[in-house]
């Protein structure tokens, strides 16, 4: 009988189980459609709106320089996206929440690369700015497994591009009274088929701003200083034929004093990251092919100090990544996506025993078919996941897609996904655990797109989330570990509305959510530091011919930050106002902007005091326009 | 039984201050405000780096509810609570995240002092006007003048030291194991006469102690190494502390578990937590009980246990997750369930007065 209890044996018959339904599913559905169809089609040749195999379902967010005005991507998305951040403040550690969800539930993709930090299974967003990117996306719920473990609740693309042509030059600075100022240079230079693009941007800043402490006195914030040096080369060359190579070095460095929590008296704490990223691409485009195949290596290292406690703790990991993906397309409005990405990673810590190596594999197929007969798009996904010498799992989904006659349409999806232990949770010392397993998600949900009245483009979402094996790590023995303790749930409704005139623009962004754990003595209890509510506006009117103003409003309800809610931070609802003018030849600009001009005293973390009032002023000058 | 209600607490605690209360009058107007003179102290460290330490207080009238810190000074006490310390009508408490020492009056809780300029601060000791104070990660000692609350001097241990106390003019410390592979089969003294340090051998990896002041009897509780090759697993260690010899070592048939203890005096015995349960150690036989006095049936993380002394009653404090309210439980002599309560987020300690 204990067998039945044996977890290498449910997984492989879930897995097994899923892979039927899928497969019948999709004769199924697929069956009723072809029955009549003609095999002697002719095909169609792909239209290229995007070098993106891997999936078009994702939202761009626009940029402007009212959004790079805001420096940290962290801030572009809460305020585009209504993105939830566990932000310890300017210059410090910002992890992304989407939908409900951990940091380690969000993949961040860079040229179509995974960014991956095997040791924390997170990305810190503090350390990308708005101005280091050319294109910023997030793919939502309805598409992201086919970037594999660890995008279960979303994926966040960016990517740095030398453009067609030559590129705007152009210098740009900041300061605000957070005594923080930057500056950016950009240059972009065509030499025969190629393009090139140079970004070198600085960020200095003290972020001693004033706070009010719970006694309502007002403090600066000390020990907050925060510095960067960001440089990044593109490069693009187009071969004969529908065929590119492009390359781009991503090079950063890193400096930040750690503020004390507002109970503490003084903190000498710094941390130090720095990275190299390099990645090269071919990319060739065929009537019935659209390949890629990426090669990619990095390393990172990260320095923590604390005089006070004698710690100076170095960790680095390096990571070398080769993927290949083709999306083919098939007679009958049949399509295949399909490839395969390797992964080798190293790492040294002075927290671990001893250096650590590891391989990783992901295969995948998504088949997907355009019903002739009825307006429907149907896919489905498989992906193993092999990490060598450790565990294989499986991610799958399956999403059909109803257009309507009114333009909008209906995507149902599910799937399956797994968020793997980091090396921290299974190999640092004291107490990682070697045994985890990976937590196992199964998702599903409902989107709506439709357009209302006056042109108002809208979505819908449900989505829900059934988890197990949840990675937490609490005292055992006498030592901190982690353990595979919890089910979870985790569930919520998304609205978007759009609206677009002439000098007008308006976004409006609603989320709910709960997540909660099961089976334990805290069931049902919201999980800390998720906000059931988030909401986001942002109006954007052009007048004058040379002005522009703007305007974003942000609201976060309240957040526990104890399992069994016995403490919480209140909610908070921000405006942030901006004003832009432009030269008549649309050279130069410049940006006014207020953050937080209620001045609402917030804390983004327990103790961790939030900036007031801050006034920013940017400019930019584009030497090619 | 998770949800028993604190009424039973409360009137056993009653019980166990019933011979030190004097009936108040009835009917003289205002009742005076609580002070907090006479009672039990629970010291919670709170959640790491959210600065939500509290302390929690039991009056022989019943537990008084909430942070009485946060209640009488309007502001947090800091981030982990480690240890109190009661010294001449003052107690300090000694804030291990926050690098401090918060200096306030013990009958009214109010503030008067930070002490600053620590480490990573663990315990206080005071002989002669002088506070030593354990840094788990330094080799010092910091030496404070309790009359002008700086420190004015250190002492060179050669490592991290943790638990603390005094035995005539003897300062005992503890070093904590360090990480990966560098064990400990030492505790460490100083001459507080001439600060000379001097080391004592006992099992490995002494993690904590339990005393008998009535007998200057020193119970070490040795976790053992990671892996008992004969003669490296836990132990616990008498130590007689007049002739700071080791008078006695008892196997405990197992190796690298921690566990926390405390010297029930009255029975004469060190109590210490394990996985299934609370055991007793008897220091007249040396014996160890073969089933827990106290099992572990709704506790779900053992972190501080205490013996009154006047009554023998045994009160343990469950750490929960450690994120969220732990719970404190009283028990009779004998192990059987009295009262349990809600309190702050994870209690370390509990300080009679």
């Amino acid at each position: 009988m204990h067998f039945l209890f044996c977890p290498d044996v449910n997984k492989v018959n879930s897995i097994r189980h899923l892979i039927y339904i899928l497969f019948f599913s999709f004769y199924l559905i697929t069956s009723i459609d072809s029955q009549e169809i003609d095999t002697a089609i002719e095909m169609s040749v792909i239209e290229i709106e995007d070098q993106n195999v891997l999936t078009r379902q994702y939202d761009s967010v626009e940029f402007n320089e009212i959004l790079e005005f805001q420096h940290s991507l962290s801030g572009v998305l809460r305020s585009k996206y209504n993105v939830y951040f566990k932000d310890y403040g300017p210059g410090s550690s910002s992890t992304i929440a989407l939908n409900g969800g951990k940091a380690s539930e969000v993949a961040l993709v860079w040229n179509g690369i995974r960014l991956n930090n095997p040791m924390l299974g997170l990305n810190d967003f503090s350390m990308i700015h708005a101005s280091d990117i050319s294109s910023l996306k997030m793919v939502g719920l309805t598409s992201n497994n086919i970037y594999g473990a660890g995008s279960v609740a979303g994926t966040v693309l960016i990517d740095t591009d030398a453009g067609k042509g030559l590129y705007s030059s152009g210098i740009s600075s900041g300061f605000s009274t957070l005594n923080q100022w930057k500056i950016n240079l950009k240059l972009g230079w065509k030499v025969s088929e190629t393009n090139h693009k140079i970004s070198l941007s600085t960020l200095q800043a003290q972020n001693n701003y004033k706070y009010e402490d719970r006694s309502g006195a007002v403090k600066r914030l000390p020990h907050a200083n925060h510095h960067y040096y960001n440089a990044n080369y593109d490069f693009n060359y187009k071969l004969r034929g529908n065929a590119k190579i492009k390359a781009s070095i991503w090079v950063r460095d890193q400096f930040r004093q750690i503020p004390p929590i507002l109970t503490s008296t003084y903190n000498d704490a710094t941390q130090g990251d720095q990275f190299v990223r390099s990645m090269v691409q071919y990319s060739s485009i065929s009537t019935h092919h659209l390949w890629d195949v990426r090669a990619f290596y990095s390393i990172q290292n990260q320095n923590y100090t604390d005089p006070a406690i004698n710690l100076d703790a170095h960790h680095q990991f390096d990571n070398f990544q080769l993927r290949i993906d083709n999306q083919w397309l098939l007679p009958n409005s049949w399509s295949l996506r399909y490839g395969s990405n390797y992964s080798y990673f190293s790492s040294r810590s002075d927290n671990y025993r001893d250096p650590l190596k590891e391989s990783r594999m992901g295969i995948y197929g998504q088949l997907s078919k355009r019903l002739d007969k009825i307006p429907l798009n149907v896919s489905f996904l498989i992906r193993p996941e092999i990490i060598f010498g450790y565990s294989q799992d499986l991610v799958a989904d399956g999403r059909i897609n109803y257009e309507l006659d009114n333009g909008g349409n209906i995507a149902v999806y599910g799937g399956r996904n797994v968020v793997l232990p980091t090396f921290n949770d299974r190999f640092w010392e004291p107490g990682g655990n070697p045994e985890l397993l990976p937590e196992r998600n199964w998702m599903y949900g409902v989107q709506y797109q439709f357009e209302l009245p006056y042109q108002l483009n809208s979505r819908i979402e449900i989505f829900g989330r059934s988890a197990t094996d949840w990675i937490q790590w609490l005292p055992k023995g006498g030592i901190w570990s982690p353990d595979n303790y919890h089910k979870a749930r985790n569930y919520g409704a998304k609205l978007y509305l759009e609206k677009n005139l002439n000098h007008f623009k308006a976004q409006v962004g609603y989320q709910w959510v709960r997540t909660y754990l099961l089976e334990n003595r805290n069931e049902y209890k919201q999980t800390i530091y998720t906000p059931k509510h988030l909401a986001s506006a942002n109006f954007s009117y052009d007048f004058a011919r040379f002005f522009s103003a703007n305007v974003d409003l942000e609201y976060t309800s309240k957040r526990y930050t104890l399992s069994d809610h016995s403490d919480y931070l209140p909610g908070f609802f921000l405006i942030h106002p901006a004003l832009q003018f432009r030269s008549g030849n649309g050279k130069w600009k410049v940006v006014v902007g207020i953050q937080n001009v209620l001045n609402h005293q917030y804390q983004g973390i327990k103790n961790r005091p939030m900036p007031g009032t801050t006034f920013q002023i940017n400019t930019n000058y584009n030497f090619n326009l | 039984m998770k949800h028993c209600n604190q009424i039973l607490i409360l009137a056993a605690l009653g019980m166990v201050f019933l011979t030190s209360c004097e009936k108040d009058p009835v009917g003289q107007g205002e009742p005076e405000p609580i002070t907090f003179e006479e009672g039990i102290f629970i010291s919670c460290e709170g959640a790491f780096g959210q600065g939500n330490a509290s302390v929690r207080f039991i009056h022989p009238q019943g537990l008084v509810n909430g942070d009485i810190y946060s209640q009488v000074n309007s502001e947090d006490l800091g981030d982990v609570l480690q240890s109190l310390s009661f010294i001449d009508e003052k107690a300090y408490l000694v804030v291990n995240g926050d690098k401090k020492i918060v200096v306030v009056d013990q009958s009214s809780f109010e503030k008067q002092t930070e002490i600053t300029g620590f480490n990573s601060p663990r315990y206080l000791v005071e002989s002669d006007g002088l506070g030593y104070v354990t840094n788990y990660y330094t080799d010092y000692i910091h030496v404070v003048d309790l009359g002008t609350n700086a420190i004015v001097d250190s002492i060179d241990l050669g490592k991290g030291s943790d638990l603390a106390m005094k035995s005539g003019n003897t300062f005992w410390t503890i070093s904590p194991k360090e990480w990966m592979g560098s064990d400990v089969n030492h505790i460490y003294s100083v001459n507080l006469t001439d600060s000379t340090v001097d080391s004592l051998e006992v099992g490995w990896n002494p993690s904590t102690w339990a005393c008998d002041e009535g007998s200057d009897m020193l119970y070490v509780y040795c976790q053992g190494k990671e892996i008992d090759n004969g003669d490296e697993g836990a132990q616990i260690v008498s130590i007689d502390l007049i002739s700071g010899e080791v008078v006695n070592t008892h196997d405990l048939g197992y190796t690298n578990k921690t566990s926390v203890v405390s010297y029930d005096s009255f029975r004469d015995r060190v109590l210490f937590s394990q996985e299934d349960g609370i055991y007793s150690f008897d220091v007249n036989t040396a014996t160890v009980s073969s089933n827990p006095l106290i099992p572990i049936t709704d506790i779900d993380y053992i972190y501080s246990i205490a013996a009154f002394p006047a009554s023998g009653e045994i009160f343990v404090g469950d750490a929960n997750d450690f994120s969220s309210a732990g719970d404190i439980f009283q028990f009779d002599t004998d192990g059987q369930l009295i009262g349990q309560a809600q309190i702050g987020i994870a209690p370390n300690g509990f300080y009679f007065e």
